[in-house]
Formats: C-alpha cells, sequence, structure tokens
C-alpha cells in the first residue's frame, strides 16, 4: 500500500481525449489482419480455413479497438515519468530522442559487425568501444575484460559444447 | 511396483550411475543457463557417449542433464529477463520484476523451492500413473487435444492485465505467425513471403529471446545502470530463505502448478511451453492479488517454477508407456531407448520397469542436487544483478545473438529474434500485453492441426465427446471467474473514486491524502502533478 497525494480534480469533469497510440495500433492490427486475409485468397480452401478465420476475428477486434480509441477516455494518461513505488517502468517510455538513437546505433552496429565480422571479433570490438566509449572505462580495462569475455565464450562453444557460432561474412567465427 | 522401486534405486546407487548424473547434472547447469541450447539439441549431442553404456548410467546421464536444464533456465530468466531454455519464458514475467525491485535472493529461492517441489510432484505422478496410464491416453484424441488448448487460449483473458482487447489482438497475432511456413495438411507455403528459410516455420526460442530478452537488454543500455534497483535499498542476496518458505507455505499452488506441467506434458505435442503458462494464468486467476502479476508476483514465480521438471515427468510417460513423445527433447530420449535397446511400451512396464522406475530416482536426486548447488550459488548468482549495467550489456548481447543462432544454426533466427525484439519494445512501450502474443503463438499449430482432424475423424460430433464437454466446462468457469473478479475491481476503484472526489468537494483547498493498493490506477493523484 502507498499513499498518494490527491486534489481535488475529479475524472468526470475530464474532457474526452481520443487514445492516439490505441488509434495507431488498432489500425496497424487492421492492416496486418486485412493483409493476411489477402494472402489467404490465394491458398486452397483448407490451407486457408484457419488463417482466414483468425484474420477476420483479427480484423473485427481491430475495428474494435479503433473505435474505442476514437471514443477516448476522460481518464489522465499515466504519467510515467513518476516512478512511484514501482521503479519497474521501462525507459522506453522516457527516453529522449538522443538516448533512442545512441541505444539504436549501438545495437545495429553490434549485429552489424555481427553480421560481416562474425561472434568473436565482435565480442572483442564491441566489447571494448562499448565500454571505453559508452561506459567511460580505460582501454587497459576494456581490453582485459573483452578477452576475458572472447575467451570465456570461445571455452564454451568451440572447446566444450562444439557449438556452432554465427560465422561472420568472411566466415571469420 | 515396490520391488521395482527398490530395484532401481539400488542401480542409481552405483558409483557409475551417480558419476553420469554429477556431469549430466554440470552439463544442464550450462545448457540452462545459456540461452537458445534447448535440452532437445543437447540431449541429441550426448547420444553417442551412451552407446557402450547400461541403460541405467545412461540415462543417469541423459535424465540428469535433462530435468537440470530446466531448472537452471529459471537462474537467467530471474536475473536477466533472458530465459536460459523457452520453457522458462513465464518464470520472466514476475522474476525478472523481483529483481528489478532488489529482490532476485528472494526470487531465485521461491524459483528453485518450487521446482523442487514441481520435481516430486512429477516424480510420484511418474510412480502412480505409469500403470495405469495407457486406457487414460487411449482415450484422449484430437478432439481433446483441440479442447486443451483453447483451455490454454482461454487464459488470454488472465494473462492480459486489464487489456484484454489488447491481449486477444496480441494473441491472434501470435497465432498467425505460428502459421507461417506450410501448411501441415496441403504443403502450401503460407505467409512466407517467398523465403525459403521459412517453410520449417519460426522456431519459438527466437521468438521468447527477442521478445523479453532483447527489450530488456535494450532497457539495460539505456538507463545504464544495474539490473537490480539501487533505489530498492535491499540487497539483492537477501531473502533467500524468505523465498524457500514463500514457495513451502504456498505448496497448494505448487503442487497444482506441478499437476498443470505434468498433466499437460501427458498429451503429446502441448509441451512445457504450454504448461507454464496456463499454471500462471490459473494462479493469477486464485490469486488474492491477481494486480501483482508482472510486477513481482512470488506467487507467479513459484507457479512458473513449479511446471519445470513436472513437465519433464510427464512428457516421460506417453513416451515410455507407449513410445509416443511428448515433446522433442522427449523425441530425443526415445531415440536413446531404441539404441539402447530398450522396446517402449509394454516391456518397460513389465520386464524392464526397474528401468523405468529409475527415471523417477534419476529426475529426484538430479533435481535435489541441481537445486543445492544452485542454492549455494544464489548468493554470487545474485550479485550479478548489482554489477554496472554497461558491464553487462556485451555480454547479453552476445548470449542474445548465439541464443537465437543456436538452436538451427541460422541466421535467419537471428534477424526473426531482432524483429521480435521491435515488437517486444513496441509492447512495451506503447503497453500491449507480450504473453499473449507469445501463447498464442505456442499454441497455434496445435490449434489448426487438431481442429482440421477432428472434424476429419469424428464430424461435427466431435464437440459431444465427454472430455471435451469436461474442458468446456472448466472454460466457461475460469471466464466466468475472471469476469466476476474484473466487474468486483471496477466496482472498488469506482467507489475510491468517488470518496476521493466527495472529499474533495468538502474541502477543495487541500489536498486529500489516499490509499491504493499496488497496481491501482493512480489516475486520481495525477491531476495534481500537472
Amino acid at each position: 500500500m502507498r499513499t498518494n497525494p490527491v486534489t481535488p480534480t475529479v475524472t468526470a469533469a475530464r474532457p474526452r481525449r481520443v487514445l492516439v497510440a490505441d488509434l495507431v495500433g488498432g489500425l496497424l492490427m487492421v492492416g496486418i489482419m486485412v493483409g493476411a486475409y489477402v494472402m489467404t485468397r490465394s491458398l486452397s480452401p483448407q490451407a486457408a480455413e484457419f488463417p482466414a478465420a483468425i484474420s477476420i476475428a483479427g480484423a473485427a477486434l481491430g475495428v474494435v479497438l479503433v473505435i474505442r480509441a476514437l471514443i477516448g477516455t476522460r481518464e489522465a494518461p499515466h504519467d510515467h515519468s513518476e516512478t512511484e513505488d514501482d521503479d519497474l517502468d521501462y525507459v522506453f517510455h522516457t527516453a529522449s530522442t538522443m538516448q533512442w538513437l545512441a541505444t539504436l546505433a549501438w545495437f545495429i552496429a553490434f549485429f552489424a559487425s555481427l553480421y560481416v565480422l562474425g561472434l568473436y571479433a565482435t565480442s572483442m570490438l564491441f566489447t571494448v568501444l562499448y565500454l571505453r566509449f559508452q561506459d567511460k572505462r580505460s582501454w587497459v580495462f576494456s581490453g582485459i575484460y573483452a578477452v576475458i569475455l572472447t575467451g570465456v565464450l570461445y571455452l564454451a562453444f568451440n572447446v566444450l559444447l562444439v557449438q556452432p557460432v554465427p560465422a561472420g561474412y568472411f566466415g571469420l567465427a | 511396483m515396490a520391488e521395482a522401486l527398490v530395484d532401481a534405486l539400488m542401480q542409481v546407487l552405483t558409483p557409475m550411475s551417480l558419476l553420469m548424473m554429477v556431469i549430466g547434472v554440470a552439463l544442464g547447469f550450462v545448457v540452462g543457463i545459456l540461452p537458445g541450447l534447448g535440452g532437445a539439441v543437447t540431449l541429441a549431442l550426448l547420444l553417442p557417449f551412451t552407446f557402450d553404456m547400461d541403460p541405467v548410467p545412461a540415462f543417469a546421464l541423459l535424465l540428469g542433464m535433462y530435468v537440470v536444464a530446466a531448472t537452471a533456465g529459471d537462474i537467467t530468466s530471474v536475473l536477466f529477463g533472458i530465459p536460459g531454455e523457452a520453457s522458462s519464458a513465464a518464470v520472466v514475467l514476475d522474476g525478472y520484476p523481483m529483481t528489478r525491485r532488489g529482490r532476485a535472493g528472494r526470487a531465485l529461492g521461491a524459483v528453485l523451492t518450487s521446482s523442487g517441489m514441481g520435481a516430486l510432484f512429477g516424480a510420484l505422478v511418474l510412480v502412480l500413473l505409469i500403470p495405469v496410464i495407457r486406457p487414460v491416453i487411449m482415450n484422449i484424441a484430437e478432439p481433446e487435444f483441440f479442447a486443451l488448448a483453447v483451455l490454454g487460449l482461454t487464459f488470454v483473458v488472465t494473462l492480459s492485465s486489464g487489456k484484454m482487447l489488447k491481449g486477444a489482438l496480441a494473441c491472434i497475432v501470435g497465432l498467425l505467425v505460428s502459421l507461417v511456413g506450410l501448411d501441415p495438411f496441403t504443403s502450401q507455403q503460407r505467409f512466407t513471403f517467398g523465403s525459403m528459410d521459412l517453410w520449417d516455420g519460426i522456431s519459438i526460442v527466437p521468438v521468447v529471446i527477442g521478445l523479453f530478452g532483447g527489450a530488456e537488454v535494450l532497457q539495460l543500455m539505456m538507463q545504464k545502470r544495474s539490473v537490480a534497483s539501487r533505489q530498492a535499498g535491499t540487497p539483492a542476496v537477501s531473502g533467500v530463505g524468505a523465498g524457500i518458505r514463500d514457495a513451502l507455505k504456498r505448496w497448494p499452488l505448487a503442487t497444482r502448478s506441478g499437476a498443470i506441467g505434468s498433466g499437460l506434458s501427458l498429451v503429446p505435442g502441448m509441451g512445457g511451453s504450454v504448461a507454464q503458462f496456463v499454471a500462471y494464468g490459473h494462479a493469477k486467476s486464485v490469486s488474492k492479488k491477481p494486480e501483482e502479476f508482472g510486477k513481482g508476483s512470488v506467487e507467479g514465480v513459484i507457479a512458473a517454477g513449479a511446471t519445470g521438471v513436472a513437465k519433464d515427468c510427464g512428457s516421460l510417460i506417453p513416451t515410455v508407456a507407449f513410445g509416443i513423445p511428448g515433446s522433442a527433447s522427449s523425441a530425443v530420449l526415445l531415440s536413446a531407448f531404441l539404441i539402447l535397446g530398450l522396446d517402449p511400451g509394454k516391456e518397460m512396464l513389465t520386464t524392464e520397469l526397474d528401468v523405468t522406475m529409475s527415471f523417477v530416482w534419476i529426475a529426484l536426486f538430479a533435481t535435489v542436487i541441481a537445486i543445492g548447488v544452485a542454492l549455494a550459488l544464489v548468493r554470487p548468482l545474485a550479485k550479478l544483478t548489482h554489477i554496472s549495467g554497461p558491464l553487462l550489456v556485451p555480454f547479453l548481447m552476445l548470449l542474445l545473438s548465439i541464443g537465437a543462432f543456436a538452436e538451427n544454426n541460422a541466421w535467419t533466427d537471428v534477424f526473426l529474434m531482432l524483429v521480435f525484439v521491435a515488437i517486444g519494445v513496441a509492447c512495451i512501450r506503447w503497453d500491449w500485453p507480450r504473453v499473449p502474443l507469445l501463447l498464442g503463438f505456442v499454441l497455434g499449430a496445435v490449434l489448426e492441426s487438431n481442429l482440421f482432424l477432428s472434424g476429419q475423424l469424428f464430424g461435427a460430433g466431435w464437440i459431444t465427446r465427454p472430455v471435451v464437454i469436461g474442458v468446456g466446462v472448466v472454460i466457461a468457469a475460469v471466464l466466468v471467474m475472471h469476469f466476476v473478479r474484473e466487474a468486483r475491481t471496477r466496482q472498488r476503484k469506482t467507489s475510491v473514486k468517488k470518496a476521493v472526489a466527495e472529499t474533495a468537494e468538502r474541502d477543495p483547498a487541500d489536498p486529500v491524502l489516499t490509499t491504493t493498493a499496488p497496481g491501482e490506477s493512480p489516475d486520481v493523484s495525477e491531476g495534481d502533478k500537472r
């Protein structure tokens, strides 16, 4: 249980507001479901029966979501910047554009490197650069950490488990 | 029967069997903790080592590894939100929020203990059911499979946390994703977009890792702090005892979840991924605090954990009794039977009953050893969650990619995992539940094939079969219970709002204090914040 300071704001007094995110989500769902239904038209009746049925049901529910979003709500939006007692709110609600761009750049760089250089080279390169520039660690610390991490991965997957790992474009891993 | 049990115990306690079991437990730990390295793959890799072994030591190695992988998979689910095994995905839902609140120790204590209780229950089921299971299984056909799958889908309503419409839509998206690939009856391509890589469909591992693990890693990259909350103030390593007590105190829940795990895994094709969500949904629907589910409810952790080993024991029953594997892993175990010269079926229940009973002891001992080791390691394991987030990011990124890649050794799975990372993040960002999507994905193929075969084999009359009607009654009961509970919650919230409004009208100048239970909408207070 927690205590919240409350002012005399009465929910009923607020004007209705359209739920834009739900409206977009609902339209997207209707689009996906209609697209899925159209794709089933080229299948034989037997193969199309089940996917067609669920895509029609999905389109109908999507329309309901769109209507609900348009009718809107009088409730105030949840303020994700207030952590209250639960800090489980994801940072995705509050992150700035710069945070998003930086994170996505690192994320994409990792997988691009994995695709080109393979697992072990990416492990070394990404670990050193990420720790050096994102965590402001020293070059020495980042290097030692990268060597240990890559060594452990190599031991686990190549020596102990003999398990294939993602090889890069040049077949490096 | 008792004689066979004692004989089996003697065979399991030989030095060779114990040594094999310890090796199996150690391997199971590694396999369970590393995402994507499924039990089935490792079982297949171990098969050649059993060629010259006697049956009991061979199964001590194979089963020891298999059951421990399920328990160990829960550890990464709790600590990092990345399920070590696909069948550990439900543990993420409450185990990881507990960790983020600084209660990793308690979550681990609860999940490991409930896993042990589930193993005990599963072993008991194995002992009791093996002699009598044949007529029961013979009465289960496609209509019953379909009804059970619909029962699994019913839990979407309880797993959607007040967002039922979005939950239903997410579930339908999951159903559509499960249909990607060649149609099983006509071999026509469905939703493959011309890609041959999608002909075999989408495997569960990239879906689970992307939806749950990927989003958590992005979260760590953005917030740049440790997994566990510093603000929570509670040291992560405390509370192991409390977690164990939580599980012991809630033994009826652990037992029921173990029963759901064993029971559903008896049905070939249903698999552990379904059982864990059904058990989780059941726990939420009977809980006195359903609003805490998804935010760190220990009941959610116990329910999901208890299905782990119990489902493995359950899936052994049709494998042993009929030679029908209940899952991919039990299909590999079935080949071990043949390699070792054992014939699943009548022989395993008569002349080889001692070998069958040795499975019970192996499952029990391996789980006890694994839980003992894991509990001893809880302190260092839980400390991992207080390591700086950026230090963990490279390690977790590598685990994500290896996890997605490892099952089929295919880049397609890595790309699919990235797609599901995007979907998982979008779900969190715009408040769509992720679990119904996963549940729809898991159940889609089961639903379609059994619906089609029911119609083909039994005509329209399949709907009047007694078990189908029985499951239908259970479905109706679950739905009624849920809607009654929702109505009560709405009524309670409305009366709280009314009371607040009345207080405000009486004295509009002063802010008032009101109490809200965790999980209730705080919207009445937000006018003030703005």
